[in-house]
């Protein structure tokens, strides 16, 4: 719908076609684009399901009429343009018990539908004081309602989730790092359901207890934060269920990693990207994945090493949306993988010799399909119109898949595509890899408040 | 706007009020009444409205973009049909002479294409655009 909000600004008429259930989202990014009332033409039904012969009927009877009369007709607001209502940051709206607090929540679908912690004005004012921000100054503006995150509103959102009040420099970092364009979250309503997480390197992890030993996800700090980042999602960037946040089947909820410093054999995630040691950082990550992670065995014939690598590389084939994951270039798809290694698996690559750089190289050059997989995946997981020789053409998928049927082509875009982080139980030789479609991983500093009160 | 429980037209008490109207019943709820603050977004800037609706689509030009998805080659080509058998003096400018719209790249380079789009509808004499598919 993004053409047509452009068209529109330059005065021409523009209808956006959608499906039954998809109304909604394409208002609410017109909506966050700046502009009301965008013509749409709804065809009925789920159109990927449709032969041909019903897709020509249901045009000719419902939807041909819809786009005349969204071009011809009257406008379907008479709402002029006008300016958006804001608010204080710090304006009580509501006072009532606890349960009344979190049903009223719950029917502003500012929950999720778990019972919260009132936001009060002295919890909130806790976390304030861990941090050096104005409190009602903008941190970032977040996608897709296009709505300021503040310190206000994200401690707001902290004190429902349960977390501690040092943890809001943590939050604030975290809301910068989804605001980056790179990030992406624009685009995170689609219907696969994609989950962000975050994260956490250097002393911030022991330091506001954050677990990155076994069971991670399920220990400490990690599951508030999480829940606090998918709480920030939902009110501040806008994402409501069902109106732009579609996943099929809903969302697990959103958790935190950190990486065990301790046992990683290799330097930590975020000195990869360019932090200190001694700095903390938070990743904004996201994932469609979760599940089996396989455990690796050294053997006679095989090394742990070997043996982990090998998983790896067949591990990489059967999770991501693979005919998304090949595509590269400026106006490609967006991905990212994430790898989990239990310290005792990592030890066993640093001790064979590979760095994190020669595992993703490694993974790059052996992660392969036969074309003919990729092939049906394109043509019957995505309804494409156009062949894979088209997508070589625009340069969305290299040279080397014109090739053979059987033929082995790399499913992996680049090597950096692949984030590796050494977390979980000390004592476990599993593996597990997670992948993410629409977004890329970004990094933003934690800073501290320069006289945070004593814990 | 402050809302308060007993008052407020916008609140209905719900499953977690109802979690403890027994025990209110049994006189052991300790009902403590608390103030918060709203944990959404701040709203910022102006929105403006579309385009006027044009008067007639006889004799006009109407742009097809296209992102690849959902059948949208089968709907264009009724679209064609439909236009010719029913309006005079139609033109559609079809989706291979616009750039493909994608799921792919970020923000920053779907904003660019999307000006993109709409520049090249200005310069081929465009009335009207038909944008699909989503879902």
């Amino acid at each position: 719908m993004r053409p047509a909000v452009e068209a529109e600004k330059i005065g021409i008429p523009s209808v956006v076609i959608t499906t039954t259930g998809f109304t909604a989202i394409a208002r609410a990014v017109a909506q966050a684009e700046g502009m009301t009332g965008l013509r749409i033409g709804e065809y009925p039904g789920a159109v990927g399901v449709h032969p041909e012969d019903l897709v020509a009927k249901n045009v000719e009877n419902v939807l041909f009429e819809r786009i005349v009369n969204g071009l011809t007709g009257p406008l379907a607001t008479a709402a002029a343009a006008s300016p958006a209502v804001s608010r204080p940051a710090d304006e009580v709206v509501f006072e009532g018990s606890f349960e009344e607090v979190n049903d009223y929540f719950s029917s502003r679908q500012w929950s999720d539908e778990l019972p919260i912690v009132p936001p009060t004005r002295e919890k909130i004012e806790e976390f304030l004081r861990h941090t050096d921000c104005a409190p009602d100054q903008v941190i970032a503006v977040l996608p897709q309602a296009n709505l300021a995150a503040v310190p206000w509103n994200i401690a707001a959102n902290a004190v429902m989730a349960g977390c501690r009040p040092e943890c809001m420099p943590l939050l604030i970092a975290a809301v910068e790092a989804i605001a980056d364009n790179h990030y992406n979250l624009n685009n995170i309503g689609t219907t696969w359901g994609v989950l962000p997480f975050l994260l956490v390197n250097g002393p911030a992890v022991k330091k506001l207890g954050i677990e990155s030993g076994g069971q991670l996800i399920s220990r400490g700090a990690n599951p508030a934060l999480g829940r606090a980042l998918g709480l920030i999602i939902r009110n501040i960037a806008g994402y409501n269920l069902g109106r732009n946040y579609m996943g099929t089947f809903g969302y697990p909820m959103n958790f935190t990693l950190a990486e065990n410093e301790d046992e990683c054999p290799w330097e930590p995630y975020h000195v990869e990207h360019g932090f200190k040691k001694e700095d903390s950082t938070v990743t904004a990550c996201g994932t469609v994945t979760w599940g089996w992670p396989p455990a690796i065995y050294g053997t006679a014939d095989k090394t742990a090493a070997q043996t982990a690598l090998e998983f790896l590389s067949v591990e990489l084939t059967k999770k991501p949306c693979l005919a998304r994951l090949a595509e590269r270039g400026p106006n490609g798809f967006r991905n990212m993988i994430t790898i989990l290694l239990a310290p005792p698996v990592a030890k066993s690559l640093a001790g064979a010799g590979y760095s994190k750089q020669m595992i993703r190289a490694y993974l790059y050059e052996h992660a392969r399909v036969p074309f003919r997989e990729l092939e049906f995946l394109l043509r019957y997981g995505h309804s494409e119109a156009f062949t894979i020789r088209d997508a070589v053409a625009r340069g969305i998928y290299p040279e080397e898949y014109l090739v053979g049927q059987d033929e082995a082509v790399r499913v992996l875009p680049n090597p950096e595509v692949i984030n590796i982080v050494v977390c979980g139980d000390p004592n476990r030789n599993r593996v597990m890899v997670l992948w993410g479609g629409y977004v890329n991983p970004v990094t933003k500093k934690i800073r501290l408040a320069s006289n945070p009160p004593l814990l | 706007m402050l809302h308060q429980a007993e008052h407020s037209s916008q609140f209905e008490p719900g499953r977690f009020s109802s979690m403890i109207a027994g025990e209110r019943e049994k006189g052991t709820s300790v009902k403590e009444i608390v103030g918060v603050i709203s944990p959404a977004g701040l709203p910022l800037g102006a929105a403006r409205n579309i385009s006027p609706p044009l008067d007639t689509l006889d004799g006009k030009t109407i742009g097809e973009v296209y992102n690849n998805h959902f059948k949208g080659e089968l709907m264009f080509q009724t679209y064609r049909r439909l236009f010719s058998e029913k309006f005079r003096g139609v033109k559609v400018i079809p989706y291979h002479e616009f750039p493909i719209v994608y799921v792919g790249g970020d923000p920053a380079s779907q904003k660019k294409i999307a000006r993109e789009i709409a520049a090249i509808a200005r310069e081929k004499g465009c009335d009207a655009l038909i944008t699909g598919n989503g879902g």
